[in-house]
């Protein structure tokens, strides 16, 4: 599963998730993308569910980026402890998703295929999504 | 000159106010150019986004502003899109001087079918969607098309250097920068090595190194 390698701090404030993704909400990879419409706290579990779903249906062919890094440390008190002690432990990593942020991207399959792929990917993640293809540089015209 | 017709009313909203003219089906648009007054604009919706559609943002747009005068040469230069429902925002119209040569992108369009990637060899992976140019506006192409049908196998790949351009549109990419490439395919056994038997190990901390005091400054001091 995905999670950093070094961190600078083991633990994090919650943040804020408002607004819309303002970076990484286009398809540059690949040729069609999965794009985030609700912002969420999305876990490495849940990237790593996906993205397995997208491979096994793919098989060899096709090629998939993930555009996402679970870099958020989540803390969790154990249960049935009294308030107080200090923050919780780290229990696992998360991504902080903003609406329009492209989570997945697949490139060298028909367009049905994609759909499919990421119809079975979007089963996994805990919001609703949408497949976008690429917006090539002045490619209105296709 | 122009293949492509648009029509466009100038416009006197600004600011946070031009939310209203979407609603009214509208995109404020600004134009401007070398030798031209800026100006800000209205189009209709329908009308940009079938312009759009077939032009492109690589031919020529002749644009009426309020039903006078001759139609000018614009290039739609960009176009800010809503993220989530794709929707048009706002536009960017460059008008043109014949005799002054422009930068911009033409896209690339694959043709033909790679025998490599057909018969599940490897799979095709396009670098580049679009080059940049240089070239006068009389001269540009709706799009480069490439022949994949050559690409029979893996590692097999076309470059910038390899594209057919007619004379007068100078590329301005990378002659070895990628267009198009067929990759291997992936081995089945990748997906089945990620095990969750890393997710107990905790992350490294990062931390200062130590900077040890020279003894020598101190004495100088």
């Amino acid at each position: 599963m995905l999670m950093p390698k070094r961190v600078k701090y083991r633990k994090a404030h919650r943040g804020r998730m408002k607004g819309r993704a303002t970076r990484g909400n286009s398809v540059d990879f690949g040729e069609f993308g999965l794009q985030a419409l609700e912002p969420c706290w999305m876990t490495s579990r849940q990237i790593e569910a996906a993205r397995r779903a997208i491979v096994h249906y793919l098989k060899r062919g096709g090629k998939v980026w993930i555009r996402i890094f679970p870099d958020k440390p989540y803390t969790h008190k154990p249960a049935e402890t009294r308030m107080g002690g200090g923050k919780g432990n780290v229990e696992y990593y998360v991504a902080v998703i903003k609406p329009g942020r492209v989570l997945f991207e697949i490139g060298g399959i028909s367009e049905e295929e994609a759909r499919e792929a990421m119809h079975l990917a979007a089963t996994k993640l805990p919001i609703k999504t949408q497949l976008i293809a690429r917006h090539m540089a002045g490619s209105e015209a296709s | 000159m122009a293949q492509f017709q648009l029509s466009a009313t100038t416009r006197e909203v600004k600011g946070k106010q031009v939310s209203q003219l979407r609603r009214e089906g509208l995109v404020p648009a600004v134009l401007y150019g070398r030798l031209t007054q800026n100006a800000s604009l209205a189009l209709p919706k329908r009308e940009f986004d079938l312009v759009l559609r077939q032009a492109g943002m690589t031919q020529l747009v002749g644009l009426i502003i309020d039903g006078q005068g001759e139609a000018r040469n614009i290039l739609v230069r960009d176009v800010q899109r809503n993220i989530l429902t794709g929707e048009p925002i706002h536009a960017d119209l460059y008008e043109v001087v014949m005799t002054d040569v422009i930068t911009t992108e033409i896209p690339i369009v694959l043709i033909g079918v790679s025998p490599a990637a057909s018969h599940d060899a490897g799979v095709l992976i396009q670098g580049l969607n679009s080059v940049q140019v240089e070239c006068l506006p009389g001269d540009l192409i709706p799009e480069i098309k490439v022949d994949i049908s050559g690409l029979a196998e893996v590692h097999q790949s076309i470059t910038v250097a390899d594209l057919v351009l007619p004379a007068g549109i100078k590329v301005l990419a990378e002659a070895d920068e990628m267009v198009v490439t067929i990759s291997p395919m992936r081995a089945e056994e990748a997906e089945a090595v990620v095990e969750e038997a890393p997710a107990a190990v905790e992350p490294e901390r990062i931390t200062k190194p130590k900077v040890e005091e020279e003894p020598e400054t101190k004495a100088k001091s």
